[in-house]
């Protein structure tokens, strides 16, 4: 019998789907390390963590859509599933980009620390996870996620300072600990609630997300001796309006003991934690980012 | 002459005469040429006794009245259009096309009192507005620089630019209905595209699919120019043909032929609204009604004239078109080199008839044929020439329409439940990430960079290949007995 030409085709393809699906099997096996990407998205956060297990937890998106570029090279592309995605405080240097991140991926849950945004765009925001369906999780100081072996604290804010006339400092403080590293996610918080952290818990850790993008009103001399970490990394966007990040904070930073890596000139930052061990890699500066 | 050779000629000495004054050559300039060819036809028709001269002769008045037209056009346009340039003004419009989401937001919007025309808004990505938004801008609206820029624009009737004004929206809705619905349907697809695969893939894809280029990235779009595989996502003749094909079998079983026919056009002109009604996409679409029509009523088609009075008929729409859109200019050039040097290539090269796997030589044939007639062209406008172009396209042209209808059946399997669209969803990324890989390979060799086309040199180029093609066109019968 001879087989029609759309037949061998069909077999063709069907083989080759086979193979990848098999391929997948076979070698994509879940991760055994931990691994910060401290993505670069411009003048703005946002921190892919990927947990022993294959759990992945977003925190911060950037402005825009760059988180989207970001996650691409990052993410295996068949992978369009995130576990988590943590708002850190609704201001648009950190929640634009989960815009785009709630069309493309499906999410587990969307964490956020309850307060609303004033900026234009957060409606949009508001209507992507409508429309999503993703539920919605509020978080405060005292709350806690466990993946597996790792878990994350929630550090802050209080019910108080999430109410204050200050969105920064409602940020949310997470002090993750996975594969015997511990990293603290700082969101954009001052001084004040800085202090407040050190008073109340022991935030030693050995990567810090340097807050509020290096300004210098945070990064106080007292926290950062006792964070004393090994790395900090800083979400800044090339040749920003601000002045982040500011040079007394990198001064500070350096006095701490800390190798600094900033998202502007070292592109998206890579740390990760393996049997003890601690890797930082910088997946260098990707095409320019045009305003 | 017979009525259809005049419609023809008639309609091709209009667009030539469109086209002149488009260019830039004066009225009575025209006029002259047009009286002087009027007269040289009648000497050489009463001496050669040919009676389609003289009809030539007459139909010269033609030249005149498509650079009236244009002229008209063009005045009216001028009058239509009030706006303020070059201050900070309070402005408010509505958004009238399909807006463009790339990194920001470009909207076109036509103004509401008291200024008149559209203008082409560009925003930052965040807040969205959607068409038929009424929005209130503050900001300044100014003329497009440079002038090839502005000519660019003006055939899409947009005379001003305002970059990143404060926006607010006023109020939803104000688009037509219809419009309305099918750019529903568009946005759907497109986002059932991004939930499967990855930016990239799903711009590619958008792309082939729904000519909807907004999303590349400027690597992307570069990759495809130095390949010469731009027009794979630049909608024409191919996914028009895909579609009729595709309603045509499936609906032959259930309804009426009639119905049938009329189904197929309704839905060829959705697919042209919803995709933003493109040069290529209008041209294509007009083609396969008119041959369509001509299938139906049961008369031989005439390509000559279906294309002629295609080009006629978008051109009375919009007389700009013909010297000012790239796209209208490309997408003809390239299916009269499909439809003339293609089997002329054959000839040469001594192809054989069948098709081949994967259609290969005819897929050569026709790339071969269409690069041959756009080349000039691309040079004029681009400055390049892509060398590895025929390479490229033979290794990826086989597999868009695959890669096509996969992706509509993931849209539709998508809009039933996200779960069905999968799967299609990993075929889809297998066919896309060859696809893409192949571009990116040919892309990164550099194309030829030709500093500047003389116009001399680019009509004797296409003289040459018109002789080609004619040498080709009909062996006689010597030549087979050899």
């Amino acid at each position: 019998m001879r087989i029609p030409r759309w037949m061998t085709s069909f077999l063709i393809g069907f083989l080759l789907l086979d193979l990848f699906v098999w391929g997948a099997i076979l070698f994509g096996g879940p991760a055994k390390a931990t691994t910060l990407y401290f993505l670069d998205v411009g003048q703005g956060d946002s921190q892919f963590i990927e947990l022993p297990g294959g759990a992945q937890v977003l925190v911060d998106a950037g402005p825009g859509k760059g988180v989207i570029r970001e996650l691409d090279r990052v993410l295996k592309s068949t992978d369009r599933y995130i576990d988590l995605v943590l708002l850190t405080h609704p201001q648009m240097d950190h929640f634009e980009g989960f815009i785009e991140v709630l069309r493309r991926y499906r999410v587990g849950a969307f964490i956020s620390n309850g307060a609303r945004g004033t900026a234009k765009s957060f409606s949009n925001l508001e209507q992507a996870v409508r429309e999503s369906g993703v539920p919605i999780v509020v978080l405060g100081e005292g709350d806690r996620i466990r993946i597996g072996e790792s878990r994350m604290d929630v550090l802050s804010p209080s019910p108080e300072l999430v109410l204050s006339n200050e969105p920064n400092d409602g940020a949310i403080v997470l002090l993750l600990e996975s594969n015997g590293m511990r990293s603290l996610f700082t969101g954009d918080i001052g001084a004040a609630v800085e202090e407040r952290i050190v008073n109340r818990y022991n935030i030693r850790s050995d990567a810090l997300k340097v807050a509020h993008h290096g300004s210098r009103f945070s990064s106080s001399r007292e926290f950062l001796a006792e964070v004393a970490p090994a790395v900090a990394v800083i979400g800044v966007g090339h040749s920003n309006t601000y002045g982040h990040p500011a040079p007394e904070t990198l001064s500070r930073l350096t006095a701490a003991g800390a190798r600094i890596f900033r998202t502007d000139k070292d592109g998206t930052v890579r740390v990760t934690a393996k049997d003890g061990k601690l890797t930082v890699s910088k997946t260098g500066k990707g095409p320019p980012l045009r305003e | 002459m017979r009525l259809h050779d005049i419609a023809f000629y008639a309609a091709g000495f209009f667009l030539v005469g469109v086209f002149l004054f488009s260019s830039g050559l004066s009225f009575s300039f025209i006029v002259a040429a047009a009286a002087f060819l009027g007269v040289i036809f009648l000497f050489l028709g009463s001496f050669a006794r040919a009676k389609r001269l003289l009809w030539l002769a007459g139909l010269s008045l033609l030249f005149v009245l498509g650079a009236f037209y244009t002229a008209a056009f063009v005045r009216l346009a001028e009058k239509r259009m009030y706006i303020t340039f070059g201050e900070q003004i309070t402005f408010s419009g509505i958004v009238v096309q399909y807006p463009e989401r790339g990194r920001g937001q470009r909207l076109v919007v036509r103004l509401a009192e008291p200024y008149a025309g559209e203008v082409l808004a560009q925003l930052r990505p965040f807040p969205e507005f959607s068409y038929g938004d009424k929005i209130r801008f503050e900001g300044v609206i100014r003329k497009p620089e440079p002038e090839q820029y502005a000519r660019h624009l003006l055939k899409d009737g947009i005379s001003g630019i305002s970059t990143f004004p404060r926006a607010d929206l006023v109020s939803s809705g104000n688009g037509s209905r219809v419009r309305q619905a099918l750019f529903a349907v568009k946005r759907e697809t497109l986002r059932i595209f991004e939930r499967i695969l990855p930016s990239e893939e799903a711009a590619f894809l958008s792309g082939i699919t729904l000519g909807e280029r907004s999303g590349f990235s400027t690597e992307l779009t570069a990759a495809l120019a130095a390949s010469g595989t731009t027009h794979l996502v630049a909608l024409s003749g191919y996914n028009i043909s895909l579609l009729v094909v595709a309603i045509r079998k499936s609906l032959g079983r259930v309804v009426a032929r009639r119905v049938a026919f009329f189904l197929t056009l309704a839905l060829i002109a959705g697919f042209v609204v919803m995709t933003g009604a493109a040069a290529s996409v209008v041209r294509a679409a007009l083609m396969g009604t008119v041959l369509l029509l001509a299938q139906e009523v049961g008369r031989p088609s005439s390509f000559r004239n279906a294309i002629t009075l295609t080009a006629f008929g978008m051109v009375l729409a919009n007389p700009l078109l013909a010297r000012f859109d790239i796209g209208f200019q490309l997408s003809f050039l390239s299916l009269l080199g499909i439809t003339y040097a293609a089997p002329a290539v054959k000839r040469a090269l001594r192809l054989k008839d069948d098709p081949g796997i994967l259609a290969w030589r005819e897929n050569l044939m026709a790339t071969i044929g269409a690069q041959l007639a756009v080349s000039p062209l691309l040079i004029l406008y681009f400055g390049t020439l892509p060398l590895t172009a025929v390479a490229a396209n033979m290794l990826v042209i086989a597999f868009v329409p695959w890669t096509m209808t996969a992706g509509f059946l993931a849209a539709g399997a998508g809009m039933l439940s996200e779960y069905l669209a999968i799967p299609a969803g990993w075929l889809l990324h297998l066919l896309l990430a060859y696809e893409l890989s192949v571009i990116r390979f040919f892309g990164q060799f550099p194309a030829l960079s030709i500093a500047s086309l003389y116009l001399p040199a680019a009509l004797f180029y296409y003289a040459i290949l018109a002789f080609f093609v004619a040498a080709y066109a009909r062996r006689p019968a010597r030549d087979v007995l050899r």
